[in-house]
């Protein structure tokens, strides 16, 4: 095992496209006190496909929703490239979202009422930004949608529903990508094919995405796995395999 | 399930007020009106029983003639009769009392009080008997033919002190007066806004009605006898050919108050019917709601199902919640009207009508009216989505959202266009003379079909009308387009409290534009005169016949004619069938002066000739005619308020489009009557176009010497007459207003519901970068969508149904042709845009505070 060393708080981390600092997040308050992050450290390499994983409850989710700019710390600090996102307000965050960083959620990630290629290229829209044509064009080909693009979310698969979510968290090119138990919601199958897809993401397309997931073999697909548990970073696993992050989790558990 | 069903309604409270807020407000307006009402007749129940306290008996004519429109007009009562009445033993005093027509001129020379629609004025006795009505606050009684007293808020709205003298028009003209006494009525200054000018007795019958005359004796007894027995005295020493009768005091105070309550009654029902409409505008917004709410909680109810519950348990937990909504609802709705009332008591103070208050009347009645209504319109409303709701299937607890279709639109169009088919029939039926239900039945039957077929439609109109916002507002306006076309049933319902008021008010332009334009061009035809001198007096008083004789005479003036009405009883003696508790009923006659009237207003006559009207004439509608099986020569008996009985001819034919009544007389069929008649126009020709400015000064002069009425050219008075086509106009904006503010509600809770509903959605828009002014917008955006899907929709269901109505009213006079009202059509796609503003702003503000994190984390 190697543990992570403490990324310096302050310069900017180029090869790291995101990371956070003794990240802090303290819901309620007295008794009911619950320290869903507590003291976190931790970066993510650029161009890498990172995993975190913990049992329920370890912070996992909450750990992605500070970073990505959804949540806010109660102390600490957390970047996108070299931007404190505590330093911005709203609609800052809001733009640093749209541009940025990428979503995939695990259920729920399209709007019902716009076609598949307007969901994909809704960040865009959102921003009044035409894009980069040649890239959506090479995103869509590479997740394979070409002939999807007209049909509404209740009329695609779930497996499909997905892979339109990553082309538009792909579409705007963004520094990062999050993506949250993207499989949680499907079938083995279906579900290895969406890993694939953005695992091709990152290998062919150079992009960073962040997964949180509680599956081991979705987690292999990742360059790195890093262990939360009890808001807590565990330990961490380079190059992982289905297997070896069984036996981590059973160790971990023991 | 009875617990539970009321356990799960107060677990979700916002459900609660916002299903309860649609409630609120239809119940409100009516507890409202009803609360007025009562406090209104219970303050001139109060001010009658005060004012006639020390009236122990009241004598009157028993000759009288019920009016038009309630109310009667009764004969004089001699003065020569008092002193037989003072002479009765029991009877400490006996004094007249008048209330006819005076009008006080302003020192600015213009008259105090409103002309027309505002409170009357009045010219009474100053009496301090104690039976009269009059308590004298400064000053004294005036004493002969040269002194008067004013009420107290006359006086000082006047800026009249005692010492001052006062200008008075009244049924012999114009009189100078010196003001010596200010007086109050009872405990108030001045009852209802209305004006007073007192005089002592001789001066008021002679300057008011007619010398010697009084309305009627008010009388007080010693209280030796009961006021029964004082008035069989009373009645025992009058002679019988005086045809006079005495009432006690108690019987003339329950008439009084009985008049007033039946002329309050008529202001009320208007506004009780009103808030009825608006109650049931109100639960379509009630209806939409639940059906919101229950689709979803498909999910809930489906679970409910799979654990065991029936179809009825279930449909009945919704139907319990409805009552539940519904008995809140009713109880604050009251609250809430008690509130209103207030709120119409302060308009009709700052209107002039200052009504006397003696605090609020709060019947038990009215309460259990309201609770009534709003419950069984709530528990009505939720009858259809509590059914739908039993019928859930239990599977669909597992399937995500609930889907909400507009079902099988070829069968609802085919059902809705038969009823409005149905409804038209029923319009075209009402214009050909069918009672007036059958309108009511026919826009019923075409509203109640445009709502079957609403869902059909709503989303492809919603689609286009969203065309331009989608591409002038970018994404937010292409999701706002979508999101009002998503649910079409939703969209539809919300949309149609904007689109029944709208269609109304478009249908009731389109006829008052082409009323007006055809009026504009009888009138216009029918008039040759160069000026009209007119006065609103709403058939009390108005310009004494003396003015209108002296304008003929001014130099320039080729002549004057006037115009008044008088009501009258007209009995056909050959007629045996006519129903004899009818037989007081008045009609409503025109007195002209036929040997001025010809070459300057055509009356419309199609038989006969003017010349030959004489003293004893009668010219008749011909529609009138027809009916009753008269023609020329046929005799007819025509009995004057006073009770004289003419015996007259029928001796021309109208056709009744330029003649205001049925009957047209002579004015000097009343020239000896005691109750004088008045003018209520006077037109005027100038002997050339060159004197035409002065002789409108000239006659300017004489009017504002006289203090009455307003001079007006040709043009000037044809657009008065066309304008008074607007005043029910009026009524039907007042109808758009209140169909206004429940379409905000209606939207503002819909709108409220679908951001609840969609909160993951805007959770993940968020996510990915939509910032707040965005979600703003498209919350903003999908409200006027859908405020414009009522408003257009409206539009053009009210024109079809004015063209219906029009055309159908047209047939066969030629000249009456559909108007598009272009500028009150642009005024009402403009509200409705800003109404669609103004609904979104709280649901707007609510998505942006939807928390993201929590939003998609739902699942």
């Amino acid at each position: 095992m190697t543990t992570l060393p403490p990324p310096s708080s302050s310069a900017a981390h180029v090869n790291h496209a995101a990371h956070a600092v003794s990240a802090t997040k303290i819901y309620g308050t007295g008794d009911s006190e619950v320290r869903a992050l507590d003291g976190v450290d931790v970066a993510f390499e650029r161009g890498k496909f990172t995993a975190i994983m913990g049992p329920s409850g370890s912070g996992k989710s909450t750990l992605m929703h500070c970073i990505a700019g959804l949540d806010s710390l109660t102390s600490g600090a957390v970047y996108i490239g070299d931007t404190d996102l505590s330093q911005l307000n709203d609609k800052a965050l809001t733009q640093l979202r749209r541009d940025k960083v990428g979503f995939i959620f695990q259920a729920f990630n399209l709007i019902p009422t716009l076609t598949a290629e307007e969901n994909i290229v809704l960040p865009l829209t959102l921003g009044k930004k035409k894009g980069d044509q040649p890239w959506i064009d090479r995103v869509i080909d590479t997740i394979n949608l070409r002939d999807r693009l007209e049909h509404r979310p209740s009329e695609l698969s779930g497996g499909q529903q997905q892979r339109v979510a990553i082309a538009r968290a792909l579409a705007s090119k963004p520094d990062i990508i999050f993506a949250d138990e993207p499989t949680g919601n499907l079938d083995s199958k279906t579900g290895s094919e969406v890993l694939q897809f953005m695992r091709r993401a990152v290998t062919d397309l150079g992009q960073t995405i962040v997964m949180v997931t509680h599956d081991a073999t979705a987690a292999s697909y990742a360059d790195r796995i890093v262990f939360l548990a009890d808001g807590k970073v565990a330990g961490e696993m380079f190059s992982p395999t289905a297997q070896k992050v069984l036996d981590y989790l059973k160790r971990l558990g023991e | 399930m009875l617990r539970l069903a009321l356990k799960m309604t107060l677990a979700r409270k916002g459900r609660l007020v916002l299903t309860s807020l649609a409630i609120i407000l239809g119940t409100g307006f009516l507890s409202g009106t009803f609360v007025f009402r009562d406090t209104i007749n219970q303050t001139f129940d109060r001010l009658f029983s005060d004012v006639f306290r020390d009236v122990d008996a009241y004598v009157r004519s028993t000759s009288f003639i019920e009016l038009d429109f309630g109310g009667e007009q009764r004969a004089g009562t001699p003065i020569s009769a008092l002193e037989a009445v003072r002479k009765v033993p029991g009877v400490v005093s006996a004094t007249g009392d008048i209330q006819a027509f005076a009008r006080v001129i302003g020192k600015d020379g213009t008259p105090l009080g409103s002309e027309g629609g505002g409170p009357p004025t009045f010219g009474g006795i100053a009496s301090i008997d104690s039976a009269g009505l009059w308590t004298v606050d400064e000053g004294r009684l005036p004493k002969g033919g040269k002194e008067m007293m004013l009420d107290r808020a006359t006086a000082e709205n006047g800026g009249y002190v005692v010492g001052d003298t006062v200008r008075v028009v009244a049924a012999r003209g114009p009189r100078e007066f010196t003001l010596v006494g200010i007086a109050s009525y009872g405990d108030i200054s001045s009852p209802g806004g209305a004006t007073f000018a007192l005089f002592d007795q001789e001066t008021a019958s002679e300057f008011l009605l007619e010398p010697g005359f009084v309305d009627a004796f008010l009388v007080e007894g010693d209280d030796s006898v009961s006021d029964e027995v004082l008035a069989q005295r009373i009645d025992a020493a009058l002679a019988d050919d005086l045809k006079l009768e005495t009432l006690t005091g108690a019987e003339i105070t329950a008439e009084v108050q009985g008049q007033i309550k039946d002329v309050l009654n008529i202001f009320s029902t208007f506004l009780i019917v009103f808030s009825y409409i608006a109650l049931g505008i109100g639960s379509f917004v009630i209806y939409n709601v639940f059906s919101i709410t229950a689709a979803q909680r498909q999910r809930e109810n489906a679970l409910l199902r799979a654990i065991g519950a029936s179809k009825r348990q279930v449909s009945r937990s919704l139907l319990v919640e409805g009552t539940l909504m519904g008995v809140v609802g009713s109880l604050l709705g009251f609250g809430v009207g008690i509130g209103l009332s207030q709120l119409l008591n302060a308009l009709l103070k700052a209107t002039g009508f200052e009504v006397p208050t003696s605090g609020l009347a709060i019947r038990s009645g009215s309460l259990v009216n309201t609770l009534i209504a709003g419950v069984s319109v709530t528990v009505f409303a939720a009858w259809l989505p509590a059914r739908r709701a039993g019928r859930v299937p239990p599977l669909a607890a597992l399937r995500d959202t609930a889907l909400d279709t507009a079902g099988n639109l070829k069968r609802r169009v085919i059902i809705g266009l038969v009823l409005v088919a149905l409804g038209v029939v029923g319009l075209v039926a009402a214009s050909n003379d069918a009672p007036i239900q059958v309108l009511g039945l026919g826009v019923l039957g075409v509203f109640a079909g445009i709502l079957v077929i609403g869902p059909a439609i709503s989303r492809p109109v919603a689609l286009a009308l969203g065309r331009p916002v989608a591409a002038l507002r970018g994404v937010s306006g292409a999701m706002a387009r979508q999101n009002a076309a998503r649910n079409p049933k939703r969209t539809s319902r919300t949309a149609a409290p904007v689109l029944l008021g709208v269609a109304l008010v478009t249908a009731f332009t389109a006829l008052a534009a082409s009323i007006r334009s055809e009026i504009r061009d009888t009138f216009g035809a029918a008039f040759s005169g160069d000026f009209a001198l007119t006065v609103d007096s709403q058939g009390f008083g108005g310009i004494p016949l003396s003015v209108t004789d002296q304008i003929a005479t001014l130099e320039g003036v080729d002549r004057a004619t006037g115009i008044g009405f008088t009501s009258v009883r007209i009995v056909d003696p050959t007629d045996v069938t006519a129903d004899p508790a009818a037989s007081m009923r008045g009609n409503f006659v025109q007195t002209i002066n036929p040997s001025t009237i010809q070459g300057l207003f055509d009356i419309g006559v199609t038989e006969g000739d003017l010349s030959t009207l004489g003293r004893d004439g009668l010219f008749v509608d011909s529609e009138r005619a027809a009916e009753r099986g008269w023609k020329i020569g046929t005799k007819l008996q025509v009995v004057r308020i006073d009770g004289a009985v003419i015996n007259a001819q029928v001796r021309g034919l109208l056709s009744g489009d330029t003649s205001f009544a049925n009957y047209v007389a002579s004015r000097e069929m009343f020239s000896d009557a005691p109750t004088p008649i008045f003018d209520s126009f006077v037109y005027i020709k100038a002997s050339n176009e060159a004197v035409l400015k002065d002789v409108r000064a000239r006659i300017a002069a004489i009017s504002s010497d006289a203090g009455i009425g307003s001079l007006q050219s040709k043009e000037e008075f044809i657009d008065d007459q066309a304008a008074q086509v607007n005043q029910i106009l009026g009524l039907i904006y007042g109808l758009l207003g209140l169909s206004i503010i429940i379409a905000i509600v209606g939207i503002i809770i819909t709108l409220l519901l679908s951001v609840f509903e969609r909160r993951r959605e805007i959770g993940l828009l968020r996510a990915v970068g939509m910032t707040r002014s965005q979600v703003r917008s498209t919350v903003r955006w999908e409200s006027v969508i859908t405020s414009l899907l009522g408003a257009v929709t409206g539009v053009v269901l009210g024109i079809v149904m004015g063209i219906v109505v029009v055309q159908a009213l047209a047939d066969g006079s030629d000249g009456f042709a559909f108007r598009l009202p272009v500028t009150g059509t642009i005024w009402i796609v403009v509200i409705s845009f800003v109404l669609g503003v103004i609904a979104a702003i709280y649901p707007a503000r609510r998505a942006t505070k939807v928390n993201i994190v929590e939003a998609i984390s739902t699942t």
